[in-house]
């Protein structure tokens, strides 16, 4: 499910300690700034969403996506839904599907029947969670109208951001800190033949 | 994936049958939400928060109308399936899933994962587009809205499931 290969400041993402770091710094640090910056911009539109301010939103979600992997366009995830075949007529007509790096490689990337088992289950836990997450958010948005409604409309949108943030970035953090550490791939053993 | 002691003796679950049952639910979630709100909308401003407040529990019950009919682990701690997969525990079928059950139980979670990702963003700017306080019909709207994305969060992998299992061999009828 992770590329092998992929480093992080030279720490190799194989290793399961260096993954949950950044599973981590990702969850402490980076959404809660994300937030930060969208409510700030959403207060310097003065309480509207702002094409500023959905612009930041949808380049926030997927460059983060991208970052973490499970897409086509790479990341430390393998691509969920790897594409090796040209299925689409008028993509066939007009472009050819442009894999990550050449043909081999998304070939490569394609998931063995093990790994395809493993994201279905990741993305049932995900689903439970987003699902509880869901309604939890929800209620909260609701109690918030109830309570006060100029409340609604300052901390809302941040709600919607959140939860759009966790849609698209839970699975590939879940596989981030549950996949076991990697072990390198053994070299290919060449046997040169002795001539006689 | 379908309880093979409940609906089976009724209907045997045939494809056709779930599936009416599974549009029926829709229609019927679609119609309940729409009548509360156009009853509420001839109430006060107001009446339409406390209309939605007092049928919150159709968000628990509407959707467990589904959960006696597959057998989905969506009341066992979520947390724990990421240790232990999903079990027939709660009594609600006498047999644990079996593998190709398993399988299908999760491949339709991811499904409805992928539709939920451009369902919720979607919504979300629905609820949220830049007029959204100044129009009086939007902001009446949002509680309907969120409704409806309630019920589908919580009702889409079930749907899934009993929309597309194939029909159950004669002898197991």
């Amino acid at each position: 499910m992770i590329s092998a290969d992929s480093t992080l400041f030279g720490h190799s993402l194989a290793r399961r300690r260096t993954r949950r770091w950044l599973v981590a710094a990702f969850w402490g640090g980076l959404v809660p700034l994300l937030c930060v910056g969208f409510h700030e911009l959403y207060f310097i539109a003065r309480g509207t969403f702002s094409l500023n301010t959905l612009n930041f939103a949808l380049l926030a979600i997927f460059w983060i996506t991208i970052w973490l992997g499970g897409v086509r366009a790479g990341g430390w995830v393998k691509p969920f839904r790897a594409q090796t075949k040209v299925r689409n007529i008028l993509q066939s007509l007009f472009a050819k599907p442009q894999p990550t790096q050449g043909e081999l490689t998304a070939q490569e990337l394609a998931m063995d029947e093990r790994e395809i088992n493993r994201r279905d289950h990741i993305h049932f836990v995900a689903y439970s969670i987003a699902r509880n997450m869901t309604l939890f958010l929800f209620t909260l948005y609701c109690m918030l109208g109830f309570w006060k409604q100029e409340l609604l409309r300052q901390t809302g949108p941040l709600i919607f951001f959140l939860l759009t943030i966790t849609l698209w970035s839970l699975p590939q953090t879940l596989i981030l800190w549950t996949e076991p550490d990697l072990e390198p791939e053994a070299e290919p053993v060449i046997v040169k033949e002795k001539r006689t | 994936m379908i309880d093979q002691n409940g609906l089976r003796r009724i209907l045997c679950l045939k494809r056709p049958a779930r599936r009416w049952l599974v549009i029926g639910y829709w229609v019927f979630v679609l119609s309940f939400i729409g009548t509360l709100a156009v009853v509420s909308r001839s109430q006060s401003p107001n009446f339409i928060n406390q209309a939605f407040f007092w049928f919150w529990w159709t968000l628990i019950i509407f959707p467990i109308y589904l959960r006696i009919i597959v057998t989905s682990s969506t009341r066992g701690s979520n947390l724990q399936t990421l240790m232990k997969p999903a079990e027939s525990g709660h009594g609600v079928i006498p047999r644990p899933l079996d593998e190709r059950e398993l399988s299908l139980h999760y491949r339709m979670h991811t499904k409805a994962y992928y539709i939920l990702q451009i369902f919720i963003p979607v919504g979300v700017l629905l609820l949220t587009p830049p007029e959204i306080h100044r129009s009086a019909w939007l902001v009446s709207a949002r509680i309907p809205l969120l409704w409806l994305l309630s019920f589908v969060v919580t009702s889409l992998p079930q749907s899934m499931i009993l929309w597309s299992e194939p029909d159950m061999e004669e002898e197991q009828c």
